[in-house]
C-alpha cells in the first residue's frame, strides 16, 4: 500500500453535494434527472474569491473545490467527468462505463476520436496515450499530485512514491488511439466503478509536447497547457498562459475555447462567453457585491458571514443556493497523548462538546446539521450507520453537551473526580472567525472536565501544514478540521481519516494516529468490494464502529451556502460539494 | 568631503550586510518551520519534501546556505524564491512596492504639510483658543492606535459597509497603471488616517522645538533688528527647528517605506508590510529577508540624505 | 545642562496642570480596576469574560449589542462573551505587559548605557556599536519576526520564554531598551565632563559608588520622562502586537486582540470596536497627559519612540 495521502480538502474548504431540501427526494439515487441544464447562452460573469483562488494551474496538481469549479470542469475534459446533479461518473472522453474483466483487476476503456486540443495544437486530438501520459506524470514530484498513490496505486507497475523521471507504468496501456487498457494487480472499487478515473488527472496530455515542461524540480506544464474544455485560459492560445489573464491569487480570465464542440460533451453546456475570478476580497465585500450587484458569483469560500447570511435569508433567498456539502467537521484527538489514548476520556469530551452551540457559533442551522457520526448525509453507507441519528451511542446523543455523563466516562477513565487532573494540552486552531470562535468555545467547554487547552491561533495553511498534519508537532487536539469526500463512494471520506497504514511524517491525514490493526485490516478488505450496495454496506458498518472508538469527535455536516447575483442561475455542482458548476450556469 | 561619503558608504554598506546576517540567524533558527512543506503545496509525501528540500539547498549547513544567499544577492541582485509561492522575491516585492510607496509618500505628504502649518500655528499663538484646540485635537491622535482610527474611518465612510458611503472601503487598492482614479480613491482614507496618526506627533514635536528657538536671543535680536516676523519665521527660527523635525521624519518615512503593517493589515492593501507578516507568519525565510532588507536599505539611505539636510538647515553644524 | 530641580517645586509645577491630575486620576483608577478586576465584574452583574453566553447570540451567531435587560452592558463578543468582562480584564494585560516591559528595559538600558558612558573605551564601542545594530532594525519589524518565533510551539531560547504575556514582554524589552541606553550613554557622557567626578575620582570613591551615589540620582529625571512615554509605547505596542495575532493567547482578553477580532465585523457589531478602542485610547491618553506633566515640571525634552503604523 502506497505511503502517499494527501492533505484534508480543509485546506481551502470542503466538498458538498446536491441541493438540500430537493436532494433528498431526489437522491434516493434513482429516478434522478441528472442530464444536462437548460441555459441561455452569452454574458459574461465574474466569480469574486477571498482566499487565494487556484493552487496551481497544472490538471495534475487540481484537488480541491476551487481548482475543479474554476478550472477543472470549465477548460478540461476527464476520461469520465460528473453533471451538475450527477451522483454517479459520466463518460466524458470515455464511451461507455468501463468493461471490467478477469474478477475485476482489468479495465477496457474506449475513447471518442475527433476531440481536438486548444490552439497551438488544434490540429490534434485526444489518443489514449495521451491519457496514459496524464496518468503516469501525476506520479511526479514535480507535478506534486495528491490522490495518484491512493487510487491509482495498485495499478500494476505503478511506483509507491514520488519520482523523479517518468516511471512507464505496464499496468495502463494503450494499444490503438482509441483504447486504453489498464490492470491492476488486486480489484480495486473505486477504479471499477470509475469514480477514481473521473477526476482531472485523467486528462489528457500529449507526451511530446508536454515532456518537457515536465523536467526539472517543478513542472511547468500548467503554463503551457492544452485545454479540451469548453473554456481556456485567455491568451493561451500563443502556447503561454499571458500574465494579463493570470495572477495568482488576484485574477484569472477564461475566454471561449474554439476546439470544443457542445454535441460531443455530455456533461458541459458552457452558456457564458467568458469566466472571470477575481481575489484578494474580504468575505464581507465579496458577499455584500455579489448580492447587491450583478453578473457576480461567489467564489472559494462556504458561506456569506452570518449577519449578511441572516439578511439574505429573509430578502434575498431566491439568489442563495444551500446544499450538503458531504464533508464533516470534527475534532481531532491525538491517541498518542496523554490521557487521549484512554478511549473513555475521548468519549468523555464527546459528551462535553455543546456543539448545538457550535453549529450556532458558525452561523447556525443553515451551515449544516449536527453530526452524530462520521459519514456525511448522502453519502453510501450513511445510513447503515444509522442516518441522521446516528448509531446511537449515548456520548454522542446530546447536542448541547452532557457534564453528568462527561464525568461518568472521566470516572470510568480512572479519575475519581471525574475530572482530569493532569497538565494543559496543546492545541492548534485556525485564526479566523468562525473557525476560531468554535475553538475557543471547544477550549472553555473542555475546561469543565479539568481539560485546559494551550490554544495557539494560526492562518489555516499554518495549522494543517505545520501543526496538524504533522504527528512529530505532537499537538493534542485540532479542533477546526473537516474532511469531505472526493466522489460519492464513502471509501474517501472513512479511509484517509481512520487507516493507520497511511500515517505519515507529513500531510498525514489520520490525524488522531488511530492505528489499529484490526480496523486497518477492514478498511483494505472494503476497498475490494466491489458494487455499490456491498460497498455501502462494508463502509457503513466501519463508520458506526470507528465512532465508537470516539478517535475523532465529529460535530457538523456542513451545507454549501453559493449565492449569485439576481440576474445568474447558479447550478451547484453535486460532485464538488456545492460549489458552482460554471458549464451548467448561466445567466437569466 | 570624499573622505567624509566614501567612509559613510561603507558603513551603511556595512550595517546592511550585518542586517541580513541578523535576520538570517533569527529566522533560520525559527523553531519547527519546515520551508519544504510550503512549497510542497498541500499534499507532500517524505520524498517530494526530501527531493524539494534538496533543490532549495536546505540540507547545506547554515553558514554555508547564508554565504550562498550573499552570493547571489552582491553579484546577480538575486534574492532568492519564495518558499510560500514560487516567485521570486525580487519579483513580490516589485509587484507589492508601489502600493506601500503609494500610501507612505501620500500620507507623508498631508501630514508633513499639516504638521508644519499646524505646528508653527499653534507655536507662533501659544497659550491661544487655536493652541489649545491644536494641542487637544494632537494629544488624541498620538493616543488612538492607528488600526482603530482606521476601523473608525472605515465604519464612518467605507463604500459598501460603512455609514456613509463617500470612499471605496477596505480591499479596493488598485495600481496607478490600472484604475487611476480608484488607486486615488482607495488611498485616501488609509492617507487621512495615517496622516492624523503621524501628523499629530509632529505638529506637536515642531511646535515644542519653534517654541524654544522663537526664545533664543538671536531672534529677538533680529526681531529688533526691525525684520518682519514672517522673515524672521523663515530666515532664522524655523531652520534649526526642523532639523530634529525632519530627521524624526526621515526615520518614519523610511520606516514606512518598509511597511506599514497595521495600516496596510487594517485597509488591506497588498503592500510590502503585509508581504513581511504573511512570511513571518509562514517561515518564508527568503522573503522574510528580502522585505527586512528593502526596509533598512530605506532607513540606512534616508539616515544619509537626512544627515545632508541637518547640514544644510542648521549652519551650526558640520559634518563629522 | 540644568540639575534636577528641587522636589518641592517639581510637585507643585506637577500639579498646577488640571489634565495632568486628570491623567493621574484615571491611571491611578484603570490600576485600582484592573486589580479588583473580579470585584468590579461581579460588583456591576456581568459574567466572567470567558463564560460564553450562547443565547446572547443569534440564531446566526452573530453578537447582539449593548441591552441593560440583556445583562451585557458592553454588548457580547462573537463567542456570546461579555464585551464589558473582557475589557476590565483586557486592562490587566495591557497594564501588566507595559509596566513590567518598561522596567526591564529600563533596567537594561540604564545598566549597559551607564556603562558605555561611564566606562569608556572598548565596552562603549561595543555597546554602542551593538546599540547602532538593534536600531537600524525596523523596530517594529524586529518585534514581529522575534514575536512569531516565541509565540508558536514550546517558545523561544530553548522553552525559557514560554508563549503569552512572558513572550511580548520579552520581545517589547529586546526592541526598547536601545532607546534607553543610547539616552543615558548620553547623559553619563555629559555627566563626566563635570567636575564632581573627577573630585570623587581624587578622594578616592570606588566605580561603584560614583555610578551609585552620584550619577543614577542624576538620571532619574530623564528616565522618569523616558519612562513616561515609554509606557504608553509599550501599550500600543503590545496592543499593535496582539492585533497581529502575536500577543497574548486566548482566552486572555486583551483589547488589541478584541480590535483584531472587530476588524471583520465592525459594521455589524459597532460596540465591539468601540469599546475596547475607547478603553485603549483613554489610557495612552492618561499616560500622555501624565507624561506632559512630568516633562513640564522638569523642563525635558522629548524623548524618542517606536514607530508602530
Amino acid at each position: 500500500m502506497s505511503a502517499h495521502v494527501r492533505v484534508p480538502a480543509a485546506a481551502l474548504l470542503t466538498r458538498g453535494c446536491a441541493l438540500a431540501l430537493i436532494s433528498a427526494l431526489l437522491v434516493a439515487g434513482c429516478g434522478t434527472s441528472t442530464g444536462k441544464i437548460a441555459g441561455r447562452s452569452g454574458g459574461t460573469v465574474t466569480v469574486l474569491e477571498v482566499n487565494g483562488g487556484v493552487d496551481s494551474l497544472d490538471p495534475g496538481f487540481w484537488y480541491y473545490q476551487t481548482d475543479y469549479t474554476d478550472l477543472a470542469q470549465t477548460t478540461q475534459r476527464w476520461l469520465y467527468g460528473w453533471r451538475a446533479r450527477s451522483l454517479t461518473p459520466v463518460p466524458d472522453l470515455a464511451t461507455a462505463m468501463p468493461a471490467l474483466s478477469d474478477g475485476g483487476r482489468t479495465l477496457t476503456i474506449h475513447i471518442r476520436s475527433g476531440i481536438h486540443y486548444s490552439p497551438p495544437l488544434a490540429a490534434r486530438t485526444v489518443s489514449s496515450a495521451d491519457i496514459k501520459y496524464a496518468i503516469e506524470r501525476c506520479f511526479l514530484a514535480s507535478v506534486g499530485n495528491g490522490y495518484a498513490f491512493d487510487y491509482y496505486g495498485e495499478i500494476e507497475g505503478a511506483p509507491h512514491e514520488p519520482v523523479s523521471h517518468l516511471v512507464n507504468i505496464p499496468g495502463i496501456r494503450a494499444p490503438n488511439a482509441t483504447t486504453l487498457v489498464i490492470h491492476t494487480s488486486v480489484p480495486v472499487g473505486v477504479l471499477d466503478d470509475a469514480d477514481a478515473l473521473a477526476l482531472p488527472c485523467t486528462a489528457p496530455v500529449p507526451q511530446s509536447y508536454a515532456e518537457r515542461f515536465d523536467r526539472g524540480a517543478q513542472s511547468t506544464y500548467g503554463e503551457h497547457q492544452l485545454f479540451t474544455g469548453p473554456y481556456m485560459i485567455a491568451g493561451a492560445g500563443s502556447g503561454t498562459v499571458p500574465h494579463s489573464s493570470y495572477a495568482p491569487g488576484r485574477l484569472l480570465a477564461l475566454e471561449r475555447n474554439r476546439s470544443w464542440r457542445r454535441e460531443s460533451d455530455p456533461i458541459r453546456s458552457a452558456y457564458f462567453n467568458a469566466i472571470i475570478f477575481r481575489g484578494g476580497y474580504s468575505k464581507t465585500v465579496a458577499s455584500r457585491e455579489v448580492l447587491e450587484g450583478t453578473s457576480l458569483m461567489s467564489g472559494d469560500f462556504t458561506a456569506p458571514p452570518p449577519a449578511i447570511l441572516a439578511e439574505a435569508l429573509s430578502s434575498r433567498r431566491s439568489q442563495l443556493y444551500i446544499t450538503p456539502a458531504q464533508a464533516t467537521r470534527y475534532i481531532s484527538l491525538n491517541t498518542r497523548v496523554k490521557p487521549l489514548d484512554n478511549v473513555d476520556v475521548r468519549r468523555a469530551i464527546g459528551a462535553v462538546i455543546d456543539r448545538s452551540a457550535l453549529l450556532r457559533l458558525i452561523g447556525g442551522p443553515t451551515l449544516g446539521a449536527i453530526a452524530t457520526h462520521f459519514l456525511a448525509p448522502e453519502m453510501p453507507g450513511f445510513n447503515v450507520a444509522g442516518g441522521y441519528r446516528g448509531p446511537g451511542y449515548d456520548f454522542l446523543s446530546h447536542p448541547e453537551g452532557d457534564l453528568a455523563l462527561a464525568q461518568h466516562y472521566m470516572r470510568l477513565a480512572g479519575y475519581r473526580r471525574g475530572r482530569y487532573e493532569g497538565p494543559p494540552l496543546s492545541a492548534v486552531a485556525a485564526d479566523e472567525a468562525p473557525q476560531k470562535n468554535v475553538a475557543e468555545a471547544i477550549q472553555s467547554q473542555l475546561a469543565q472536565i479539568g481539560i485546559n487547552l494551550e490554544l495557539h491561533e494560526v492562518p489555516h495553511t499554518t495549522m494543517l501544514t505545520k501543526y496538524c498534519t504533522v504527528p512529530k508537532a505532537h499537538i493534542a487536539i485540532c479542533p477546526n478540521l473537516s474532511w469531505g469526500k472526493d466522489f460519492f463512494d464513502s471509501q474517501s471520506m472513512i479511509a484517509p481519516i481512520f487507516d493507520g497504514n497511511l500515517i505519515q511524517e507529513q500531510a498525514n491525514t489520520d490525524t488522531s494516529l488511530a492505528d489499529n490493526p484490526a480496523y486497518n485490516a477492514q478498511i483494505e478488505a472494503a476497498k475490494e468490494v466491489i458494487g455499490e450496495r456491498a460497498r455501502a454496506q462494508a463502509w457503513g458498518r466501519l463508520d458506526r464502529e470507528l465512532t465508537a472508538e470516539a478517535y475523532v469527535i465529529p460535530w457538523l455536516w456542513e451545507n454549501q451556502v453559493s449565492f449569485a447575483s439576481a440576474n445568474v442561475k447558479g447550478v451547484p455542482w453535486a460532485f464538488n460539494g456545492g460549489a458552482w458548476d460554471l458549464t451548467a450556469s448561466s445567466l437569466k | 568631503m570624499p573622505a567624509y561619503i566614501a567612509r559613510r558608504l561603507l558603513w551603511m554598506v556595512a550595517v546592511l550586510v550585518a542586517v541580513t546576517f541578523i535576520t538570517f540567524i533569527i529566522f533560520y533558527l525559527l523553531p519547527a518551520v519546515e520551508p519544504a512543506a510550503l512549497r510542497a503545496g498541500k499534499t507532500p509525501s517524505p520524498a517530494l519534501l526530501a527531493h524539494i528540500r534538496q533543490t532549495l539547498g536546505l540540507q547545506r549547513p547554515w553558514y554555508d546556505q547564508y554565504l550562498h544567499f550573499l552570493d547571489r544577492l552582491l553579484f546577480h541582485l538575486d534574492l532568492g524564491y519564495s518558499y510560500q509561492y514560487d516567485i521570486s522575491v525580487r519579483s513580490a516585492l516589485a509587484e507589492r512596492l508601489p502600493a506601500t510607496i503609494s500610501l507612505t509618500l501620500g500620507a507623508a505628504l498631508l501630514w508633513l504639510a499639516g504638521a508644519l502649518a499646524l505646528g508653527t500655528l499653534a507655536a507662533l499663538r501659544r497659550h491661544s483658543l487655536l493652541d489649545r484646540l491644536v494641542g487637544a485635537l494632537t494629544l488624541l491622535g498620538i493616543s488612538a492606535p492607528v488600526y482603530w482610527l482606521a476601523l473608525l474611518a472605515l465604519f464612518l465612510f467605507a463604500d459598501v459597509t460603512g455609514k456613509l458611503h463617500l470612499l471605496p472601503g477596505a480591499g479596493s487598492y488598485v495600481p496607478i497603471s490600472e484604475e487611476p482614479l480608484q488607486w486615488l480613491e482607495s488611498l485616501v482614507l488609509p492617507w487621512l488616517v495615517l496622516a492624523i496618526s503621524l501628523g499629530a506627533f509632529y505638529a506637536r514635536l515642531l511646535r515644542a522645538n519653534l517654541t524654544e528657538v522663537l526664545a533664543e536671543p538671536y531672534i529677538r535680536t533680529a526681531r529688533a533688528k526691525g525684520i518682519s516676523q514672517a522673515q524672521v519665521l523663515l530666515r532664522h527660527a524655523l531652520r534649526p527647528a526642523l532639523t530634529p523635525f525632519l530627521t524624526a521624519a526621515g526615520m518614519d518615512i523610511a520606516l514606512l517605506l518598509g511597511g506599514a503593517i497595521l495600516t496596510e493589515t487594517a485597509f488591506n492593501i497588498p503592500g510590502i508590510g503585509r508581504l513581511l507578516y504573511e512570511a513571518v507568519l509562514n517561515g518564508d525565510l527568503p522573503m522574510i529577508q528580502g522585505t527586512v532588507l528593502v526596509g533598512a536599505i530605506f532607513i540606512v539611505v534616508m539616515n544619509a540624505i537626512v544627515d545632508l539636510l541637518y547640514v544644510w538647515l542648521d549652519p551650526r553644524v558640520r559634518l563629522a | 545642562m540644568a540639575g534636577s530641580a528641587p522636589r518641592a517645586s517639581f510637585w507643585r509645577r506637577f500639579a498646577a496642570r488640571r489634565s495632568t491630575l486628570l491623567g493621574l486620576a484615571f491611571i491611578l483608577l484603570l490600576v485600582a480596576v484592573a486589580a479588583a478586576a473580579p470585584i468590579v465584574v461581579s460588583v456591576v452583574g456581568a459574567p466572567g469574560p470567558d463564560r460564553p453566553d450562547y443565547a446572547a447570540l443569534s440564531s446566526f451567531g452573530t453578537p447582539t449589542g449593548p441591552s441593560l435587560a440583556g445583562g451585557h452592558i458592553f454588548g457580547v463578543d462573537p463567542l456570546g462573551r461579555d464585551v464589558f468582562s473582557r475589557v476590565i480584564y483586557g486592562a490587566r494585560a495591557s497594564l501588566e505587559v507595559a509596566l513590567l516591559a518598561t522596567a526591564l528595559a529600563l533596567l537594561i538600558g540604564v545598566l549597559l548605557g551607564a556603562a558605555a558612558g561611564y566606562f569608556g573605551g572598548v565596552l562603549d564601542t561595543v555597546i554602542s556599536r551593538l546599540t547602532d545594530l538593534f536600531l537600524a532594525f525596523p523596530a517594529f519589524l524586529l518585534a514581529i519576526g522575534l514575536a512569531s518565533a516565541c509565540e508558536l510551539g514550546k517558545g523561544c531560547v530553548g522553552g525559557l520564554v514560554h508563549p503569552g504575556t512572558g513572550a511580548v514582554v520579552f520581545v517589547i524589552v529586546l526592541v526598547t531598551w536601545t532607546y534607553v541606553a543610547r539616552l543615558v550613554r548620553g547623559q553619563v557622557l555629559a555627566l563626566r565632563e563635570l567636575e564632581f567626578i573627577e573630585a570623587a575620582r581624587a578622594i578616592g570613591c570606588s566605580h561603584l559608588r560614583i555610578i551609585v551615589r552620584e550619577l543614577l540620582p542624576n538620571l532619574a529625571a530623564p528616565v522618569a520622562v523616558y519612562a513616561t512615554y515609554a509606557i504608553p509605547q509599550n501599550i500600543l505596542l503590545e496592543a499593535a502586537l496582539s492585533y497581529l495575532g502575536l500577543g497574548v493567547q486566548p482566552p486572555t482578553p486583551s483589547w488589541g486582540q478584541m480590535l483584531a477580532e472587530a476588524t471583520p465585523i465592525f459594521n455589524s457589531a459597532w460596540w465591539y470596536m468601540a469599546f475596547p478602542g475607547a478603553a485603549l485610547l483613554l489610557t495612552v491618553l492618561a499616560f500622555n497627559l501624565l507624561g506632559e506633566g512630568v516633562q513640564a515640571a522638569l523642563a525635558r525634552p522629548v524623548a524618542q519612540r517606536v514607530r508602530i503604523a
